[in-house]
């Protein structure tokens, strides 16, 4: 497509003002306000037109106050363009009027608008597989858009527009920001399926989960309350019905009452109609025959009279007089007075037999020794003088003799020695007092001694100067003991005599043991003295007691307590005997009174017998007749009631029927029972007819039913009822309308889609977006790499070489002359512009889906290019329009003058707004 | 004889498409109906008031509603009442017929059809629901055992050409079983959309329940002469309206303009309203529903916003040029999503890529 010329009919500052233009390159140059803005609009609205609807858009406003001419209602443009098919295309654009814009044939005149409608109007980017919006994105580039990339972040710049342009050329963001967007707009407004989120998707969730559950509770309460209302309603019938029989069960009781009065009034009216005069007369005949059957009744059922044998009642009450009255007394002797009888009687036994064993006195016996002393004096005196032992002395003599001669050694030295010793020991035990064992030892050792010295003489004749030293001390012991034992006796005699006693030794022991013996009898008859006061103070006790109980029980105290017991023991025999004579009094009494009973039951059957025979005896005289005695009366009687049976009988029904009168009437008259059925009737039929018939039949109702108990089970169901409904009622309180209570399930729910959907229709989004812009990305990355690598020799001069494009984020670097890899942020911003333009020209040819070239319109695209970059650019883009148009709008002179080289036609110089040539 | 003849008015009903505020005035809205179906016989003088059923809806009855029924029905005076129960209030131990201690003119049916004389040789067949669900068809072997002319009165579904879209089929019948059974007409409850054919009659639904209900729904008041013919005369006793306002908007340039349109159709309405906003929008207005719902208006409640609009954009174009948009739009156009899916992903797709942030899409 190559616009061919563009006429400005009106726009702008225009009217009536062409352009014609080069298929190639056209350079338009102007100075400022010289209108390259409003041609670059005019085209713009010439080739895409402008959108037809009700309203503007922000977009179509703006473009409006901008470009619409300054005075006049017109405001119209034309444009020739000539198709790559060779068709060649009148576009016109009336903008006051969008329903007067059309697309013609210009060579043969054909309206062809329809094939490029876009909004109603004909928009000749639709050939290139645009629309107005996005050719002005990608087939437009304005000087602000370069001058964008003068921002700091020059690089992020030139990747953004990059990144837009790819998005889509008509769109404010690019992809990568639309992405951001959506999904701070997911965070935001949907939020994630957490617990603890606070975003609306979660608050969804839990709204829905209480309004449920707020449901679920709702309809259980509204269950409840309906079955407490049913209940209520069950229990409210079984009381009506109750209620009701109840009101049947009066209204028969009503009915039976009415059929009663009835029925008496009709037996009051049949029986007055029979006694008109009024009751039954009483004839006097009847009134005999009367009493005569009730005589001769009683006659009939009289009582034998007994006849009464044994002791009379008045001998019987004679006895009982007679009888001593009960004693007053013990009938037997009291175990106490019995024990302490016996107790005194033992005492006194007791004291005779201890009487009896007085000791005898003492004999009066005085020494100032003991017994002891004497009878050791008695022993002194007895013992002998010892003698000493002749053998020894003449031991002694023969071994003096021998002491003398030479001594030889004798085996039998120590066993001399010993028997020496042993000697030694019973002579000092003799001399100690112990002389029994003192001898045994002394003799035995002697003897022993002498059988060695004799057995030693036998063998060897000498004797040795020890033995004869031993002999001789056993010698002095004898003689110093001979000594002794005559100076003991002499002491002892001495002593007897200065004490006056005796002066035998068995005199002594005689003595000793009567000291003794007077001793014992002593302590004898002093315990004895102290028994017999004892038991003389014990006789006192007992005696004092035993004579108080029996002064207790009435009998005279004596001196003798053994009489004054004898007297208590006569007396109370005595009383036994009364009172068994007076025990016989109850046993006669009872004898009395049977028999008095008895005595007067046979009187009383005699004096009614009597009275009945003389009744009979008087009604037989009534009737003319003189019996002798009762039976003769009753027969007679008998006979007479036999014959008068039926008029009694008759007189007894008319009176029983009277009678019968008398009581229904009960001393009313028939009219008063007249008028007392008549209300009761009334009243049964008012009770029928509300209860509206009974049931089951009038017979079978109403038996074994009370109308009492039926009132008061209906009352307690009344009650059961009444509390039923109260608790229904109470149920009923606060109960939460279960309409509401579905209806916010039901919005809980929708607004829970709704966020779910939201949150579906992002994430959907988000990957649809995703994935387009990687694909773009992608597909674009090494087409722009390919053109860059085309030209960027050529305008950096030979500074860069090579380019690559990262397909994720379009961002770009060039390789340089040491071949090292750059990012497009480290290049001059210069460089970058001439970066920016040739990826927008490779952009237009990428994004054109038809077979159509797009014209390029560049709006002082170079104005921030040194002047080595400006021709270089500027002869890329001479290159470049041999395939493509390219119309580019400048104020540069250094461009014009670049231009002014350009075959003619090629160069537009728009007019001097200020006049100037 | 005259027969005022009602049904699904459907008391203690929930309004989930409305706010809690307004599904309360509705629910109110149907006792006032009750009110005037009650006025109305009172003023035709009619010989019987009928009820076809589903006069309150038994799982959510409140607990007053017994009271307010008894109260109308009473307010008849001698005008016998006559109420086939149906599905929404059938008739069970808990149920409010069962309930209420009903005033000597109130006729509830229970079971299968039976008689009740109306007039002399003229009788009147009704039967109940006793379940919510499940209840055979009352015609079905049902014939009447009299001479005379005989109506029916049940809670049933018309099946054949008859049958209503969207209704559970309850106690289903053909037309030709009325005369079949003997009958001369049905009088009928169940169908919400009123529909008077030969031999029967659905009154339809007498006070709004959802939105887009048309006809003359109401009370019928049929006369019935002695040679059975039946004739209808129908009245609307509904005491507020439910409305549903479609508007196009494909032309309105901005939202100012969207608005003021609306607030035009909405000038004069009264009762409830659901608007529909529909047409293809222009892609630069931000039009979200509580724009449309917070307009001055004279109705009860808030209206209920659909947005049915979509934004003008031109997909066919936008997906032609190899750019993210086209690729993202020739993607989408060519997934498997469900065509509303798709409507949404464009949509918030496109707008995100504007840089809008009205994202959600209605």
């Amino acid at each position: 497509m190559r616009i061919e010329s563009i006429r400005a009919r009106a726009f702008g500052p225009f009217k009536n003002a062409q352009l014609t233009l080069s298929p190639g390159l056209t350079v338009v140059h102007g100075l400022n306000e010289a209108g390259k803005s409003s041609w670059h609009a005019a085209i713009y609205a010439g080739l895409c037109g402008m959108r037809r609807g009700k309203g503007k858009t922000g977009a179509d406003q703006q473009f409006s106050s901008r470009h619409r001419p300054w005075t006049g209602e017109e405001w119209r443009v034309d444009l020739v363009l000539k198709l790559d098919d060779g068709r060649r295309v009148e576009l016109h654009q009336n903008l006051a009027d969008l329903t007067d814009c059309h697309a013609s044939d210009a060579d043969f005149g054909g309206d062809i608008s329809a094939e490029i409608l876009n909004g109603n109007t004909p928009d000749a980017s639709i050939w290139l597989g645009l629309d107005r919006e996005t050719f002005s994105a990608v087939a437009c580039v304005r000087q602000a858009e370069i001058l964008d990339l003068a921002d700091e972040d020059v690089a992020y710049a030139l990747q953004e527009q990059l990144q837009k342009a790819a998005a889509s050329t008509a769109r404010d963001a690019t992809a990568a920001q639309a992405i951001e967007r959506l999904h701070d707009f997911q965070r935001e407004r949907v939020g994630r399926e957490q617990a603890n989120s606070t975003k609306p998707l979660q608050q969804a969730k839990r709204r829905l989960e209480l309004a449920r559950t707020v449901l679920q509770d709702a309809r259980k309460a509204h269950g409840e309350w309906l079955s407490l209302e049913a209940e209520a309603n069950e229990l409210n019938a079984d009381s009506e019905s109750k209620r009701r029989l109840h009101d049947q069960l009066i209204a028969l009781r009503a009915r039976q009452d009415s059929d009663g009065w009835n029925a008496k009034l009709q037996r009051a009216r049949t029986i007055e109609a029979r006694f008109p005069s009024g009751p039954p007369t009483v004839a006097e005949q009847v009134a005999v025959a009367e009493e005569a059957s009730t005589a001769l009744e009683q006659w009939q059922q009289r009582p034998e009279v007994p006849t009464l044998g044994g002791e009379s009642a008045a001998s019987l009450r004679s006895k009982i007089d007679d009888l001593p009255a009960i004693p007053i007394g013990d009938l037997e002797p009291d175990p106490k007075v019995v024990q302490f009888k016996s107790t005194y009687d033992q005492l006194n036994e007791a004291i005779k037999i201890h009487d009896r064993q007085r000791p005898q006195e003492p004999e009066v016996l005085s020494s100032r020794l003991t017994p002891e002393t004497i009878r050791e004096l008695a022993r002194e005196i007895e013992l002998g003088i010892p003698s000493v032992d002749p053998k020894l002395e003449s031991a002694y003599q023969r071994a003096r003799e021998q002491s003398n001669q030479p001594t030889t050694g004798s085996g039998s030295d120590g066993s001399q020695a010993a028997s020496i010793a042993a000697l030694a020991l019973g002579v000092t035990l003799w001399w100690f007092g112990y002389r029994i064992g003192a001898t045994v030892i002394g003799l035995g050792a002697f003897v022993a001694f002498v059988l060695l010295a004799l057995r030693d003489r036998s063998a060897s004749q000498t004797a040795n100067p020890e033995m004869l030293n031993a002999i001789e001390a056993q010698l002095d012991s004898q003689r110093r003991a001979v000594q002794d034992a005559k100076g003991r006796i002499q002491a002892a005699q001495a002593r007897i005599r200065a004490e006056g006693l005796p002066s035998t030794a068995a005199e002594l022991r005689a003595l000793a043991d009567a000291i003794v013996l007077t001793a014992e009898r002593r302590q004898q008859l002093t315990l004895w003295n102290s028994r017999t006061q004892s038991l003389a103070s014990e006789l006192q006790d007992a005696r004092s007691k035993l004579l108080g109980e029996l002064q207790r029980r009435g009998v005279a105290v004596e001196a003798d307590p053994e009489s004054a017991f004898e007297h208590y023991r006569d007396a109370c025999r005595a009383r036994s005997r009364q009172a068994a004579l007076a025990a016989s009094k109850s046993g006669l009494q009872h004898q009395l009174d049977a028999r008095e009973a008895a005595e007067r039951a046979a009187s009383g059957a005699a004096r009614r017998n009597t009275e009945v025979a003389g009744r009979l005896l008087t009604l037989d005289r009534q009737l003319g007749r003189e019996s002798r005695n009762a039976d003769e009366a009753v027969a007679n009687l008998r006979a007479w009631r036999e014959k008068h049976s039926e008029l009694l009988a008759k007189f007894q029904q008319d009176s029983s029927e009277y009678a019968e009168l008398t009581a229904i009437l009960d001393g009313h008259t028939i009219q008063d029972l007249e008028a007392k059925a008549e209300q009761t009737r009334l009243r049964a039929q008012k009770l029928a007819d509300q209860i509206r018939g009974f049931p089951h039949g009038d017979q079978a109702f109403g038996s074994g039913l009370n109308a009492e108990v039926v009132e008061q089970d209906a009352n307690e169901a009344s009650q059961a009822a009444a509390a039923a409904q109260a608790r229904a009622a109470e149920r009923s309180q606060g109960l939460v309308s279960v309409a509401e209570a579905e209806e916010e399930v039901e919005r809980a729910t929708l607004e829970l889609e709704r966020c779910r959907r939201l949150q579906s229709t992002l994430t959907e989004t988000l990957k649809f977006l995703s994935a387009a812009q990687e694909k773009v990305h992608r597909d674009i990355a090494p087409q722009l790499a390919s053109a860059l690598k085309q030209w960027l020799p050529a305008v950096t001069q030979q500074r860069y070489t090579d380019a690559r494009v990262n397909p994720s984020d379009l961002s770009i670097q060039v390789l340089d002359a040491d071949q090292n890899w750059r990012d497009a942020w480290n290049l001059s911003h210069g460089t970058l512009e001439q970066l920016y333009l040739l990826l927008r020209v490779v952009l237009a040819g990428r994004i054109v889906t038809t077979n159509e070239t797009c014209p390029l319109i560049l709006d002082d695209v170079l104005v921030q290019c040194d002047r080595v970059r400006k021709l270089a650019i500027l002869d890329a883009l001479k290159t470049i329009s041999g395939n493509q148009q390219v119309i580019l709008f400048t104020q540069e002179d250094e461009v014009l003058r670049w231009a002014e080289a350009l075959p003619v036609g090629q160069l537009i110089r728009l007019p001097d707004p200020m006049g100037a040539k | 004889m005259r027969i005022a003849l009602f049904s699904d008015l459907h008391l203690d009903s929930p309004f989930a498409w409305a706010g809690p505020e307004a599904a309360r005035k509705r629910r109110q809205s149907l006792r006032d109906t009750l009110v005037r179906i009650i006025d109305l016989a009172l003023e035709k003088q009619v010989d019987v008031i009928c009820c076809g059923g589903d006069l309150y809806e038994h799982d959510r009855v409140a607990p007053d509603t017994g009271a307010f029924v008894r109260s109308q029905f009473a307010r008849a005076g001698k005008i016998p009442v006559f109420i086939a129960p149906g599905n929404h209030d059938w008739l069970g131990p808990q149920s409010l017929y069962r309930r209420v201690s009903w005033t000597p003119n109130v006729h509830v049916f229970a079971g299968a059809l039976s008689p009740v004389s109306l007039d002399d040789g003229l009788t009147l067949w009704g039967g109940a629901h006793s379940r919510p669900a499940g209840t055979a068809g009352f015609l079905d072997g049902f014939r009447v055992d009299r001479q005379g002319v005989h109506l029916a009165l049940f809670h049933g579904s018309a099946s054949g050409p008859f049958f209503e879209e969207g209704k559970q089929p309850h106690a289903p019948f053909r037309a030709e079983q009325i005369q079949q059974a003997g009958l001369s007409f049905a009088m009928l409850g169940h169908y919400h959309s009123p529909r008077d054919e030969k031999t029967f009659s659905y009154p339809g639904n007498p006070d709004p329940l959802a939105f887009g209900e048309s006809g003359p729904r109401g009370v019928a008041i049929l006369t019935v002469d002695s040679d059975s013919d039946v004739s209808i005369e129908r009245h609307a006793v509904a005491v507020t309206s439910v409305s549903e306002i479609r508007i196009d908007v494909a032309d309105c340039g901005d939202k100012q303009e969207l608005l003021a349109r609306v607030a035009t159709k909405l000038a004069g309405l009264e009762g409830f309203a659901r608007l529909v906003l529909y047409g293809d929008l222009d892609t630069s207005i931000d039009l979200q529903p509580g724009d449309v719902a917070d307009l001055p208006n004279l109705l009860i409640a808030k209206p209920v916003v659909q947005l049915q609009c979509r934004p003008a954009y031109n997909l066919e174009k936008l997906a032609a040029p190899l750019t993210v948009t086209g690729q993202f739009i020739r993607d989408v156009e060519a997934s498997p999503l469900l065509d509303d899916d798709k409507r949404r992903v464009l949509i918030t797709g496109l707008r995100a890529l504007d840089g809008r942030d009205d994202l959600e899409v209605f």
